[in-house]
């Protein structure tokens, strides 16, 4: 009988419903169809995704620092590349540094030019 | 099973033996933890945080991960160890939900977290820090080098030119 006419759930707000406290029974006494219920309020429904949400993030937080120490730090240690690079760029740097020179100390070069130019106005 | 949200510890000495069984009992290192020392001098705050960190290290748990310590104290505004809040205010709101009863999914979720801080806190995270320190002094002068030869060449791109 119950399967075939379920009970009609009335959802009452929290205030309503401290209203009605102690008349529920009778409520549902009296009208056989009536199931009288507590709403549930927004803030108690945004709180329970809040923790969700929370737990979450919380395992995405995790996750990272599991995968920066565990993979990214312990590569870094194990196959270090920055003093093979340091060895390169410095040797890059001594043939730039080389070159430079050398076409500063040409004699077309535009210091050259700039210096006697100087140099010959001070005679 | 507990929600790893921020919860106060006190503490009444700052000796390092003491302090070490004081964040073991009040589960320093497994939840994200705080301590409010205001009323105390630079001085007195720098002995303390040094302190606290010394017996972190005794307890072979690091004071950033898996969950935080934080010092609330607006006296000083950075420690080499221990991380600065300026009020309680300021800690994070990551850490900061409600307590409220768990509901199965929720529970499944922090299941899998507490196995991943499991999996965290066995890392050795003070010999891997103080390894990635040593990395990093080596990134930048690869940095100062990278920056210095693209300065050079530029020069000679330039000196080229004028000629």
């Amino acid at each position: 009988m119950s399967d075939k006419n379920p009970k009609k759930k009335v959802i009452v707000s929290k205030s309503r419903l401290k209203d009605l406290e102690g008349f529920e029974d009778l409520i549902e006494e009296f009208y056989d169809d009536v199931d009288v219920r507590k709403s549930t309020s927004k803030d108690q429904r945004i709180n329970d995704f809040e923790t969700l949400n929370f737990l979450e993030n919380e395992n995405l937080r995790l996750e990272k620092v599991n995968i920066a120490f565990n993979n990214k730090i312990s590569n870094y240690i194990n196959h270090p590349q920055s003093d093979a690079l340091n060895e390169i760029q410095e040797k890059k740097i001594y043939h730039s540094e080389e070159e430079l020179f050398t076409l500063l100390g040409d004699d077309h070069s535009a210091l050259q030019q700039n210096l006697s130019r100087l140099l010959n106005g001070l005679k | 099973m507990k929600l790893p949200i921020l919860k106060e510890i006190k503490l009444n000495t700052f000796t390092v033996n003491e302090l070490v069984e004081s964040l073991r009992l009040q589960e320093a290192g497994s939840f994200p933890t705080y301590i409010v020392l205001n009323s105390k001098t630079i001085g007195e705050t720098n002995e303390i945080l040094d302190s606290i960190a010394a017996a972190f290290v005794q307890l072979n748990t690091n004071p950033k991960f898996p969950y935080p310590f934080y010092a609330v104290t607006d006296v000083i505004s950075y420690h080499p160890s221990i991380p600065i809040c300026k009020s309680v205010k300021d800690l994070p709101r990551h850490f900061v939900v409600g307590n409220s009863r768990l509901k199965g999914r929720e529970l499944a979720i922090l299941n899998k977290a507490n196995l991943l801080k499991d999996k965290v806190v066995n890392l050795p995270f003070y010999e891997r820090i103080s390894k990635f320190h040593t990395l990093v002094k080596k990134q930048r002068s690869l940095y100062d080098s990278t920056k210095k030869l693209a300065y050079l060449e530029n020069l000679i791109d330039q000196v080229r030119k004028s000629r």
